[in-house]
């Protein structure tokens, strides 16, 4: 990485190779995700041996959990830029749940075409993460009491308009959640297509490095001329926007728009991007490991039944992992000051 | 008096790159600025000075663009400037270094350089244009030899430096992008003795590009050894400005402490335009 001489600036030889060494080792340490991809291929390889059915290894059984995993890590992509700037969406569920219920209404009640009805239901996701950015930059509010207000408003908006009831899509919208791409889900593609995108954005662009500006320095983001609000706006927004496009590939995949669907999906997108390295302070994380981390969550959750372990461990052991997950953050980050 | 070299030479040579006149700034009932004149000449260092809750902060964050002004003008180059964020006073040229370094950990050397000001390729997408890293880092990386502050690569994150590549980071960006004026606070209150050093090394190098610098400091002997003149500045007024050259340590605390002024407040209110104005 320091080899390019352009790049470079020659000091002393001898510290400078000690220096670049340290750092490559700190540039390792950064990579936040590497250990959520080690557990991913250490459970799975446990499974594959262990698992009774002998069936962790097949088609079937990682399509099927890549399609499962696919409504929250989409969502969690979202969530992830939220956490960078050093917020929280707390409302995301509820939003999935809310906009797959009117899209679901459109289509099925005013027959409305799919494009038409899917883009009012991302419309409605993207202006529920505007009032989200909007509570939080222009009155002021914290981030984690804002999103838990319009968390209780999208869910209520979604049981008045039900009144509790489930609603049903035509059959033929099915398709899009539960169709596939040769043999790889829909939702799962949409997920890697969004991932690869995003990453690009975050990466490549100055608005997606001032994502972690504001998160790492928000005081120094603001001294340099960043429009700090404008940004943690712009996260809110396509976390809503992200919201929806979960929401509705959920509710296509169910057949039914429930109001009280997605209920808790708020707190696994949160612990798909802190297991996937997303510092809760900010500043810090990737959303390919967002992914992995929504990816562990999943595989965990499909290994213990695979392994015919009761399903209420299930629970109890994802915590764990987070727990984890948040020490291995806290070391990562003692290292990097010494 | 030895004081006053800005205002007794009103036909001199060299005009002043920046002339502030009559700046006042009041925190609710507080007033932290009271009528403050300020002149920097091309290619000086004026050393700031005055205890805490003087002012010097207000001050510097009115040039940096950070705070309004309730009153008062500032000038550079003889022109009227109106320094309403950041990005405006940046734009007139004036960079600073801010006292905690404002810069962002988890971003490698030359994207915080380039913070705020990103070289972006050309292309039709507006704010999502691709950043040109290519640039960005081999200008970074030009900008920071020409410093020698021992960074070894523009990839490294900021949280992998030590205080002194830091401060080098920092100053690295405000000498790559100012224009006039180098605005520096406190810029070796977090370092050590070597690394201070260093420091001073690079204000001096700065001032031979022609650039000027207003250095803000505690540090009595640091501001003699490397300010042209000093503005000493108590309760939010200015009391005094004077020659380095014709001052001494005693004089300087005198006016840090207010057992001297040298500014009359009725004569400050007087002062204005070498033009004048109204």
């Amino acid at each position: 990485m320091a080899d390019d001489p352009v790049e470079t600036v020659p000091p002393v030889r001898r510290t400078r190779l000690a220096a670049v060494r340290a750092a490559a080792a700190r540039q390792v340490m950064a990579i936040s995700w590497i250990g959520v991809l080690a557990g991913i291929v250490v459970i799975g390889a446990i499974a594959t041996y262990t698992a009774p059915c002998g069936c962790f290894l097949t088609g079937d059984n990682l399509l099927t959990t890549a399609q499962e995993f696919s409504y929250i890590a989409i969502a969690a992509l979202g969530g992830a830029m939220v956490i960078m700037t050093r917020g929280i969406d707390l409302s995301v569920g509820a939003n999935m749940a809310f906009t797959g219920l009117i899209t679901a209404t459109l289509l099925s009640r005013f027959h409305l075409h799919p494009v038409a009805a899917v883009a009012i239901g991302l419309a409605l996701g993207l202006g529920a993460g505007l009032l989200n950015g909007l509570l939080i930059t222009v009155a002021g509010m914290q981030p984690f009491i804002a999103t838990l207000g319009t968390m209780s408003v999208f869910r209520g908006l979604a049981l008045v308009y039900s009144q509790g009831f489930t609603l049903y899509p035509p059959a033929s919208f099915t398709a899009l959640g539960q169709g596939h791409l040769g043999p790889i889900p829909n939702p799962f593609v949409i997920l890697v297509g969004l991932t690869v995108l995003l990453s690009a954005f975050l990466s490549g662009t100055a608005l997606g490095r001032h994502v972690y500006a504001v998160g790492g320095n928000e005081d120094a983001a603001r001294l340099l001329g960043i429009e700090v609000e404008r940004v943690k706006v712009f996260v809110y927004v396509l976390a809503g926007l992200l919201g929806a496009v979960g929401g509705i590939l959920l509710m296509s995949f169910l057949g039914s728009a429930n109001p009280g669907a997605a209920t808790g999906y708020e707190l696994d997108v949160i612990a798909a991007a802190v297991i996937g390295g997303v510092s809760l302070f900010g500043g810090e994380g990737t959303l390919f490991g967002t992914v992995l981390g929504a990816a562990l969550i999943q595989e965990i959750q499909n290994v213990l039944l695979l392994e015919r372990v009761p399903g209420y461990w299930t629970t109890l052991v994802v915590g764990l992992v987070i727990l984890g997950a948040i020490g291995v953050d806290q070391v990562r980050r003692r290292l990097r000051r010494t | 008096m030895n004081g006053e070299p800005d205002e007794d030479g009103g036909g001199r040579s060299p005009a002043p790159v920046l002339e502030a006149r009559g700046l006042c700034k009041s925190f609710g009932s507080v007033r932290a600025l009271i009528d403050v004149n300020l002149d920097l000449y091309p290619g000086e260092v004026l050393g700031l000075m005055g205890d805490n809750g003087a002012g010097k902060s207000t001050t510097v964050k009115i040039l940096a663009g950070a705070l309004q002004p309730d009153a008062g003008e500032i000038r550079i180059n003889g022109r009227p400037v109106s320094l309403r964020g950041p990005i405006d006073a940046r734009r007139a040229g004036i960079e600073t270094v801010y006292q905690d370094l404002a810069v962002v950990p988890m971003l490698d050397v030359a994207e915080n350089v380039f913070l705020g000001r990103e070289v972006r390729r050309r292309g039709p997408l507006g704010v999502l244009r691709a950043l040109d890293k290519r640039t960005m880092r081999r200008q970074a990386a030009e900008h920071l030899r020409a410093l020698n502050v021992g960074i070894h690569s523009v990839r490294q994150r900021v949280d992998t430096l030590s205080g002194g590549q830091r401060q080098g980071v920092a100053v690295g960006r405000a000498v790559a992008f100012g224009r006039h004026i180098v605005i520096m606070d406190e810029p070796t209150a977090a370092l050590g003795v070597r690394e201070s050093r260093r420091v001073i090394e690079l204000i001096q190098l700065i001032r031979r590009r022609g650039l000027s610098v207003i250095l803000i400091s505690h540090n009595l002997p640091q501001v003699l050894e490397i300010s042209d003149r000093i503005m000493v500045l108590r309760n939010g007024r200015r009391v005094g400005v004077v020659r380095t050259a014709e001052t001494d340590m005693q004089q300087v605390v005198r006016l840090i402490t207010g057992a001297e002024v040298l500014d009359q407040p009725a004569a400050q209110g007087s002062e204005g335009w070498a033009g004048g104005e109204a």
